[in-house]
């Protein structure tokens, strides 16, 4: 008797820790958006089951020319899965590879699957025909690897047929092995060639609509938020531990000068000619902590009125989001926009399928490092069910203002209210601390909103556009012309340039 | 204790099953992985196999059946498990002496279950069933060579290969070495890390296999912290591995302009004693001048804290025996630590140098 109640005390205290540590967990995880209700509504989630027996961590995701999704996991397999974009899922999982270190991107190009993990680019293939690769040839393995962070991920084949490498540092602030901190090029034939120096530790990496390379970045020494950067030749993307690889870049001249600390990115990048200011910077928290995958959306219409758009996935947050780009005096900025949140764990990978779903995939690891999605791990898709929601589908900078987007017309009364738009501003201190605060706030006057013949877009005049910051805007005052509200009011400019007409 | 077994088996009445002949041990072999697997009976949905679970029920390994129970009474009880023990949750797969897989053996329950037991019978050398878990974080070698990669004793870019006859390797595919030989269990494996389990490790230090020492007393290189370019300044590159039929590895890198081809098997001896047969496969190209690999070069076949020769080609070092097995001859370069060095210089076309490892 006196056992079980005992017992039963024990077992009180661990409920009570266990709650206590997931509220602390969502506390230091950030404040909600509070949309997915509303998401569901136009982006419903679909689980997609895994087999008891199947090890399904999911890091790297493709699709192949016969419609079936590979999935490259931490054990170091790649399954071959039929049937995960049928509704309901009805999925088959075929065992095509193993044995190999954690897989973490994926490109199948010519019968053959490249695989990319900490330590080299890998081309797997299938040489008799039994459906299990038996030929795994090193295409690269020549950058350093030698410290526990040193992640690399990499893009699809890039029409030339190379693979674009991104690697992390060997610490946040340090890089003591080969190239770590640059962007690579892996060729067709093998060779290395390094690309770009300055990242810290990059996540996924992919090609926009116009095909330019670009890798997610983590907040961090030197970044203030999760970004998405321009894997620019030559460039020099932002933190300086990664200097000291050029002098085995021989392609690639080392700039004359260091970014100095305690400083903003619109002086430095005045100073170190080869420093390029992010693409679109996140803002920390709000949106996205530890973005991992992104993939562009070529899907022609069959996952909404998002065509052309970045989708990115958050690891902590468990969220997807989008993103748009564009090129201004040639340089790349843009916007990022909330999409869906509610996913099941941490986000690793996204993909679209050959139907026009998003397939989103991961794993959470340790306590120490919380995750909102509380799965171990998990294979999802977000399908579209056809009914359009009334977003902003894209923010585009003009001389002396923006140019909103909607999904659907908008009420012109609203849209014509300057009271509709708030808009503040807010850079970060570029420096060698961890992550930075959000600094010289602005708050620009909308002068005037000028909605187009069609209603579908906006554009605003502007007191004045701020070069270098974090456009903020929250349109909640603005209704469609159906009366409804924006699924998200929020959304985010990155102003790198600012046009000249 | 084993004499109650015999104790037993006088006062016990069972009576002879009918157990057919096996005239085709393949066959009956094939048939028994069938059964076990999820496209059979799915006899590992309440099984562990080889210290795989894949259902919850955690029901008694069948790797250890050939081991535990005599044939006679596997074949009683697999008929009517309920007969042995009323509250056991076991069905009979053969009802009335019917087997629901007709195809198999003409649906002979007799023959299907000495299928299985041909089949158990291989304990945990038997090939894995289908459908099996792969959910352990123990990588466990049944019938077919199995391989991880990751960081370990073996470095960060570290290869393990498990054997059939449970030998083991650990190969550094950034240096191309072989650095550790070890028998008996495989691996644990968790995301990126392997470590190895079993017994009777050998370990060799770091370091590139072909060299041309500069001096007699050069040190043999290996990576240092700040040799950022090593070892492809010294001409090599690792090109990956094909598998064979069975999945052995052959590692595949360059030395200069040579393609090293690096194969490893698990071979039994006279007394069935397994041992590690490697075969080093150059291929060479006519008239290079300019690479490492254009002059004579040795091979560092073996380290030890103290090796011996019987002869240019048998050396033991420390628990090691190596045998060098081509038209080679090896030297021992003694120091801090002995090396065993086989001078080479591959003709242009193919060219094998062959070892034996045993420990």
């Amino acid at each position: 008797m006196r056992g079980s109640l005992a017992k039963t005390c024990l077992l009180g205290a661990i409920t009570a820790w266990a709650a206590v540590s997931v509220l602390r967990a969502e506390e230091d995880l950030g404040a909600m958006w509070g949309t997915a209700q509303e998401e569901a509504k136009y982006y419903p989630i679909v689980d997609i089951p895994i087999p008891s027996g199947v090890p399904l961590h999911p890091g790297g995701l493709e699709v192949l020319p016969d419609g079936r999704l590979a999935v490259g996991t931490r054990r170091g397999d790649i399954y071959f899965v039929r049937g995960a974009f049928d509704s309901p899922p009805r999925p088959e999982y075929h065992l095509f590879a193993s044995g190999q270190d954690e897989v973490f991107s994926l490109s199948w190009k010519d019968g053959a699957m490249t695989a990319t993990s900490w330590a080299e680019v890998t081309r797997i293939t299938d040489s008799d025909a039994d459906g299990v690769a038996d030929r795994y040839d090193t295409l690269s393995n020549n950058w350093g690897y030698a410290e526990g962070h040193e992640f690399a991920f990499a893009s699809k084949h890039d029409p030339e047929g190379n693979i674009w490498v991104a690697l992390g540092l060997s610490s946040s602030y340090e890089s003591h092995n080969l190239f770590r901190g640059w962007a690579v090029k892996v060729t067709p034939g093998g060779k290395m060639i390094p690309i770009c120096s300055g990242l810290r530790s990059p996540g996924g990496v992919g090609s926009n609509a116009q095909g330019v390379l670009f890798a997610i970045e983590s907040q961090g020494p030197w970044n203030g938020c999760c970004s998405l950067k321009h894997l620019k030749p030559g460039g020099f993307l932002g933190h300086p531990a990664s200097y000291n690889w050029y002098p085995f870049a021989p392609g690639v001249p080392a700039p004359a000068l260091e970014p100095k600390s305690d400083s903003r990115m619109g002086i430095e990048k005045k100073r170190v000619r080869e420093l390029v200011p992010p693409v679109v910077k996140f803002p920390y928290i709000k949106m996205g902590r530890s973005i991992s995958g992104f993939r562009l959306n070529k899907t022609g219409g069959k996952f909404g009125p998002f065509d052309n758009q970045l989708f990115l996935g958050d690891y902590s947050l468990s969220l997807v989001m989008r993103a748009t780009t564009e090129q201004i005096n040639g340089v790349w900025q843009g916007a990022c926009y909330p999409f869906r949140e509610g996913l099941a764990t941490g986000i690793m990978n996204v993909e679209f399928s050959p139907k026009g779903q998003l397939m989103a995939g991961g794993f959470t690891t340790s306590r120490q490092w919380p995750v909102r999605g509380t799965s171990p791990f998990a294979l999802q898709r977000i399908d579209w069910n056809g009914i359009t929601p009334f977003e902003i589908q894209e923010i585009n900078i003009r001389k002396d203002g923006f140019r909103i987007t909607f999904t659907e017309p908008v009420d012109s009364q609203t849209a014509a209210a300057v009271a509709s738009y708030r808009i503040v501003t807010y850079t970060h201190v570029y420096h060698g601390g961890y992550g930075s605060p959000e600094v010289d706030h602005t708050t620009p006057k909308v002068l005037r909103a000028v909605p187009s013949a069609d209603g579908r877009s906006v554009n605003l005049t502007l007191n004045q556009v701020m070069e270098d910051h974090i456009h903020d805007f929250d349109l909640s005052g603005i209704r469609s012309q159906a009366g409804r509200r924006l699924v998200h009011n929020k959304a985010y400019y990155t102003v790198n340039e600012i046009p000249k007409n | 204790m084993g004499h109650l077994v015999e104790l037993f088996a006088r006062v016990d009445r069972l009576e002879s099953a009918r157990i057919p002949e096996v005239t085709q041990s393949n066959l009956f072999r094939s048939v028994g992985h069938e059964l076990v697997g999820s496209e059979g009976f799915s006899c590992i949905a309440c099984h562990e196999f080889n210290g795989q679970k894949s259902g919850e029920m955690g029901a008694i390994d069948l790797a250890t059946a050939s081991r535990r129970l005599q044939k006679n009474w596997f074949h009683l009880y697999l008929r009517e498990p309920a007969r042995f023990n009323p509250t056991v949750i076991m069905p009979s797969y053969w009802p009335e002496g019917r087997s629901g897989r007709t195809n198999l053996l003409e649906g002979d329950a007799a023959r299907q279950i000495e299928a299985l037991w041909v089949y158990l019978a291989d304990g945990d050398r038997a090939k894995k069933p289908v459908g099996l878990s792969r959910q352990s974080r123990e990588l466990r070698v049944g019938d077919t060579t199995e391989l991880c990669r990751g960081q370990g004793p073996v470095g960060y870019r570290g290869i393990g290969v498990g054997y059939p006859e449970r030998l083991n390797l650990g190969f550094d595919s950034g240096e191309m070495a072989l650095r550790m030989l070890w028998k008996g269990e495989f691996v644990s494996i968790d995301a990126g890390h392997f470590h190895p389990r079993g017994t009777d490790s050998i370990n060799f230090p770091p370091g590139i296999p072909f060299h041309r020492l500069e001096s007699p007393e050069a040190t043999w290189p290996r990576k240092a912290k700040t040799n950022h370019l090593f070892p492809h300044d010294h001409g090599y590159q690792f090109l990956g591995y094909h598998l064979d039929a069975r999945r052995r590895p052959t590692f595949r890198y360059r030395y200069g302009d040579i393609l090293v081809e690096d194969f490893f098997e698990d071979v039994l001896d006279a007394q069935s004693k397994a041992y590690f047969r490697r075969t080093l496969t150059f291929t060479t190209p006519s008239g290079s001048t300019a690479s490492p690999a254009a002059q004579p070069f040795e091979f560092r076949a073996a380290v030890g804290q103290h090796i011996t020769s019987s002869s240019a080609r048998s050396f033991s070092a420390d628990s090691l025996r190596l045998r060098i097995t081509s038209d080679h001859s090896g030297r021992v370069r003694s120091g801090a630590t002995d090396e065993v060095l086989i001078p080479l210089n591959p003709p242009p076309g193919r060219s094998t140098l062959t070892l034996e490892y045993q420990w």
